[in-house]
């Protein structure tokens, strides 16, 4: 009556997806955060925010952004596939 | 009994809870984007109200039965007339209604198959409920989804803090999060669309068919499809402000990083349900991953009170709507003038409810103290928060 094996699979599905995509993105953040090198000078002595600051732009290498931007992409990629997903139209 | 005048009651009802319907749920993708500040109220509002009407296009495939199984319809069971859509539809409202006001998300489908089931109830008696599909399709999944959603959202809340973390004492960056938040609540307001203003096509067509009006197994026509995309965009739009200071302030304080993690189990969760066959509640998924996402973050706490409310409230969803839902359909049993007076005590109600909710107007100038994102005003945010708990 109770379908849990269908359950089973869409709790594995959902927390697959969800920290697929989370990481990716986070990932991105991580990259475009990445430390200048060491001659950059000393960390900045404005006030650090847990939660809000953006990013220091000074002396990230390129490697780092190339990442950031790829990371970004493949979680946008998640986005469009969950589009997908949600209209009927696209998979019938 | 006028055959014409019930079906026309019916369609303004149905429209009408496709109405609370949307404006219930804005709540469930633009809570967390308006807290972190990532969309102003009205942007929100906005994007939700497009896509759920954009939603409503999309998918027309409505349900061959009204009551998803709950009510043994058809052949050997229940004829579902259009007197006890009508009264479960006023249970529906009545419900969407008073817990809105007392700012509580709970599922709107819950409270239409509640109201449903008291008026079959009434109509046919016990036998009429199918006690099996009322635990697995309601029951189970009341826990099921909110715990789900849940665990999965703390994991996706720990994974993006840790994965962002840094020891140096140099900025993270978790701001960023933020642009992140406008996709992941989208998605949301777009699955929200394609499923939702559906529930109310299929009340609408069903009825139209059961009258004669319509012939069986048709899909619902064009005015009708439109009328529900309007309904429930409109009311996605007005957007239910006291839910949205609930799911947004009332739960936890998000932060940008919780949100989008938060926002993002949710849009797994009911994509994963919705295509792997076990059907949650958008609502109730919602409600669980902001809980999930505040217990993820260090240095949040989750109030549990609001928390226990709100479970009060799915508790009651189904037997109160029910309960309502049975009245009128005592009352809609008298004929002609039960249906009338039905009518007057239900928009009555309505007019009672929003003459209430004004003596304390939440809207989105006050829904949620959003912190200025581009001031460092953080001080100013905690001191103010304090003021708004509804």
């Amino acid at each position: 009556m109770i379908d849990w094996m269908s359950f089973v699979i869409v709790f594995v599905a959902s927390i697959a997806s969800a920290i697929t995509l989370v990481a990716l993105y986070s990932l991105g953040i991580r990259f475009l955060a990445t430390p200048a090198r060491v001659d950059a000078g000393p960390a900045p002595s404005v006030p650090r925010d847990d939660e809000d600051d953006d990013v220091d732009p000074l002396g990230r290498p390129s490697w780092a952004t190339i990442a950031a931007y790829t990371c970004f992409a493949l979680s946008a990629a998640g986005v469009l596939f969950g589009i997908y997903l949600i209209v009927p139209a696209l998979h019938g | 009994m006028d055959l014409t005048l019930i079906v026309l009651l019916v369609i303004v009802l149905a429209l009408f809870f496709d109405f609370t319907n949307g404006f219930h749920d804005t709540a469930n993708a633009m809570a967390t984007p308006i807290a972190t500040g990532a969309l102003k109220p009205k942007t929100a509002v906005l994007i939700a109200a497009i896509l759920n009407l954009v939603g409503a296009f999309l998918s027309t495939e409505v349900a061959k039965t009204i009551s998803g199984g709950l009510i043994n319809e058809g052949d050997g069971g229940v004829l579902i007339t259009p007197e006890m859509i009508f009264a479960g539809l006023i249970g529906a409202i009545v419900w969407n209604l008073l817990t809105w006001l007392y700012g509580l998300p709970s599922s709107s489908s819950h409270a239409l198959f509640g109201g449903l089931i008291g008026a079959a109830l009434v109509g046919a008696g016990i036998e009429a409920i199918n006690g099996g599909v009322l635990l697995s399709k309601i029951l189970i999944p009341m826990v099921a989804a909110p715990l789900t959603a849940g665990v999965v959202a703390f994991t996706a809340t720990k994974v993006a803090y840790a994965i962002t973390r840094r020891h140096d004492g140099r900025k993270d960056g978790r701001g960023r999060f933020r642009h992140a938040q406008v996709a992941s609540s989208s998605l949301i307001a777009l699955a929200h669309g394609t499923n939702d203003a559906q529930k109310t096509m299929g009340v609408i067509t069903l009825t139209l068919v059961a009258a004669n009006l319509q012939d069986p197994g048709s899909g619902p026509q064009l005015w009708v499809i439109v009328a529900c995309a309007l309904a429930i965009a409109i009311g996605t739009y007005s957007g239910g402000w006291r839910i949205i200071r609930t799911m947004g302030a009332g739960l936890t304080q998000v932060k940008p990083a919780q949100g989008f993690a938060a926002e993002t189990s949710t849009a797994a969760t009911i994509l994963a349900s919705t295509h792997l066959g076990f059907a949650l509640s958008t609502t109730q998924v919602a409600s669980g991953s902001v809980i999930g996402s505040g217990l993820g973050r260090r240095r949040s706490s989750v109030r549990w009170g609001t928390v226990g409310r709100i479970a009060t409230g799915w508790l009651f969803t189904l037997p109160a709507a029910g309960a309502v839902g049975a009245i009128a359909a005592v009352i809609a049993h008298l004929g002609t003038v039960g249906i009338l007076i039905d009518s007057v005590l239900g928009f009555g109600f309505i007019l009672f409810i929003f003459w209430r909710s004004n003596r304390n107007r939440v809207d989105h100038s006050n829904a949620i103290a959003v912190p200025d994102v581009n001031r460092a005003g953080r001080a100013v945010h905690i001191g103010r928060k304090k003021g708004v708990r509804s």
